[in-house]
């Protein structure tokens, strides 16, 4: 592995024409860490990873390994390993020839070759299967390829776009297991985007939330699964229920929050004036006594759970995950902990 | 043309019935709609293949293999397969070796590459009739090219092209080129891009991009190519005749034919040129054709993205 501290991506835009695709993404990535950039389709992920492999210029800004300027160096130079979206496996090459194509291009000796792609099937447990060409293999062995294909050459840095997001559910669980498992045996630096909040809770060191280009939000998963500071990135990382409240400030880093005569609490900076307040559906509480009177509405079996729409009784609806059955039609009352409560100052529309 | 038609399909009932029908008695009708299309063929080519073949063994005097071997007697009648290929070949070589760097330089969408193609669809809508009578003037002593090089000065005395090979070298270069160069430019943007890009980040400088990623997948294209190239050129006519020396050095095969058939009225011999014509020009499209199963011939994309 090719030692190095850190890579920064200092202020770093790319621009389209007159479009904006990715603005000032200034982001420390240490080495051994696993990075994630999360945002929905459109936001600059994969622009943001082309221009650190060197597949895209910059417009501004600079990206540095060490001390290293390398944004100038063609990708060839840079020498990170990516692992593409369609897994982009040469087809016409079978997939120990895949695999070797880095050693090659890098002047490794035949004999080494040989041992190391061995190693690399065998650790993506594939080394029965080092003759087929591409085409004859299923989407998550083409996948496991494509990672041992940048991961042979030992590169500083990975670098993997969506590379989960042509596999069916049940092998993407699978593959993200994977993918952690060679990060951690491997012991490389990767930097992982996708547009699945689960997917990026459950792989990362540290998540970056990207929206429109910009980044939003960065820190760990619970950070970001607990205490998300915009709205947007509230929305983003699954606080489906959003009200409109009017906040009063209530203790240092505690709101109230009252809407149409109902009063609940939450956490957040707002100040006196409008705002919004943002929970989970797995946040909502049904209660026996207390709490925000509603009628259940439409009701979902999950298998594990129920899903379904608490409708207030000024028509405003409420998502809640419940352990009990509900019928729709049913009085409820419900409460949320004030913990999981997120009071934002603004209102919805502005998000 | 439409008493070919099966009497079954001109009586037609509810079609979707009788397909489903037939199908359900293990008769499927449906390979019989290519009967039109066997029609003409078997009328436009095959018959008048068979009827040049077997014509060729009737020469007007001597056994059934007189003009065969009158043929492979005579040098000015054998000797044309050598002049042909002589011309042909070269010819073919070149055009497919430029249109594949041209085409490849222009695989990136882009208004050149547009415009390009445009301007290079006209030579072959102009035929090769046109554009030799064309080379004819602009090439001759005292045509453009000749005039502005002697006033430039860098020419004391005209280049003489005419009436030589190379003169006919040119003009299929200009009406071949752009037929390779659109075939290749479909054979090459037909490879997904993001497979050079793998092989960038992997290391590989971008001549070893071209060499190891898109010449293999490009392989059975351009033996495609060329083969159609090679058949065209080795048809060459009305070239030779006006732009080359029809006496010597581009006397090709088509033209021994021609004189065959309308200066000495005999159309035996004149068959008989002409199916020796496609052996040769079969047996240089089987070997190239045969050299692409080397090749990968899978899909030019990748994975299932
Ligand atoms: N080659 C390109 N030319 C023009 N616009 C592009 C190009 N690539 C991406 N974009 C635009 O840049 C924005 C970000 O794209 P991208 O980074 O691919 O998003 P993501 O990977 O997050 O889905 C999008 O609006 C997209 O339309
Ligand atoms: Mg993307």
């Amino acid at each position: 592995m090719q030692a190095f501290q850190e890579l920064r991506l200092d202020h770093i835009s790319r621009h389209f024409a007159n479009h904006a695709a990715l603005r000032e993404l200034d982001l420390t990535i240490r080495a051994g860490e696993f990075i994630s950039l999360l945002g929905p389709s459109g936001c600059g992920k994969s622009t943001a990873l082309n221009c650190i492999a060197g597949l895209l210029s910059l417009t501004s800004g600079q990206i540095r390994l060490d001390n290293k300027r390398i944004d100038v160096l063609p990708p060839e130079q840079r020498g990170f390993g990516m692992v593409f979206q369609n897994y982009a496996l040469f087809p016409h090459m079978s997939v120990r020839k895949n695999i070797a194509f880095g050693l090659e291009m890098r002047g490794v000796g035949r004999a080494e070759v040989a041992a190391r792609v061995e190693k690399a099937l065998k650790l993506v447990r594939l080394d029965n299967l080092g003759e087929r060409l591409p085409g004859q293999l299923s989407g998550g062995q083409q996948q496991r390829v494509a990672i041992a294909r940048a991961a042979v050459i030992e590169p500083p840095l990975v670098l993997m776009d969506e590379p989960l997001s042509n596999l069916d559910a049940k092998l993407r669980i699978e593959m993200r297991h994977e993918i952690r498992r060679l990060h951690n045996e491997l012991g490389l630096t990767t930097i992982y985007v996708t547009h699945d909040q689960d997917e990026a809770l459950s792989l990362s060191d540290r998540i970056v939330v990207m929206r429109d280009g910009v980044k939003r939000q960065e820190g760990t998963p619970e950070e970001l699964y607990a205490r998300p500071q915009t709205l947007d990135v509230a929305l983003f990382m699954g606080f489906r229920n959003v009200l409109e409240v009017s906040a009063h400030p209530a203790g240092p880093g505690r709101v109230r929050a009252e809407t149409a005569g109902l009063q609940m609490e939450g956490v957040g900076e707002a100040p006196v004036g409008p705002a919004v307040a943002a929970f989970r559906p797995d946040d909502v509480v049904l209660t026996d006594g207390d709490g925000l009177p509603a009628q259940v509405g439409q009701v979902e079996y999950c298998g594990r759970d129920w899903l379904a729409d608490l409708r207030l009784p000024d028509g405003r609806v409420v998502l809640a995950r419940s352990h009990l059955a509900l019928n729709s039609g049913e009085a409820v009352r419900f409460t949320v902990p004030a913990d999981r409560v997120r009071v934002f100052s603004g209102d919805a529309a502005a998000a | 043309m439409s008493s070919t038609f099966p009497p079954a399909a001109a009586v037609a009932p509810p079609r979707p019935k009788i397909a489903h029908d037939a199908r359900a008695a293990g008769r499927d009708l449906r390979p019989l709609l290519v009967l039109p299309g066997l029609a003409v063929v078997l009328g436009l080519f095959c018959y008048p293949f068979i009827y040049g073949l077997i014509l060729s063994f009737e020469p007007l005097e001597g056994g059934p293999f007189a003009n065969y071997i009158a043929f492979f007697t005579n040098s000015r009648l054998y000797g044309t397969i050598g002049t042909t290929l002589w011309l042909s070949l070269p010819i073919t070589i070149v055009n497919v070796g430029l249109a594949l760097p041209v085409a490849y330089a222009l695989r990136k969408p882009s208004s050149s590459q547009r415009i390009i193609t445009t301007i290079l669809v006209v030579p072959i809508t102009l035929g090769t009739v046109l554009a030799a009578e064309g080379l004819l003037s602009y090439l001759s002593p005292n045509g453009w090219m000749n005039r502005a090089l002697l006033d430039i000065g860098l020419i004391s005395e005209p280049i003489r092209l005419l009436h030589k090979p190379a003169a006919v070298i040119i003009s299929l270069v200009i009406t071949g080129f752009p037929f390779a160069f659109l075939m290749m430019l479909s054979y090459v943007t037909g490879i997904d891009p993001t497979l050079a890009r793998a092989a960038a980040t992997l290391g590989a400088p971008p001549h070893r991009q071209f060499m190891r990623i898109y010449l293999p997948l490009l392989a059975p294209g351009i033996a495609i190519t060329f083969a159609l190239c090679f058949v065209q050129a080795f048809a060459v006519f009305p070239s030779a005749v006006m732009l080359g020396a029809p006496a010597g050095p581009t006397r090709v095969i088509s033209l021994a034919a021609y004189e065959a058939a309308f200066e000495q009225y005999d159309y035996s011999l004149a068959s008989a040129i002409a199916i020796i014509m496609g052996i040769v020009q079969l047996a240089v499209v089987g070997a190239v054709l045969g050299l692409r199963n080397f090749a990968y011939r899978g899909p030019a994309a990748s994975g299932k993205g």
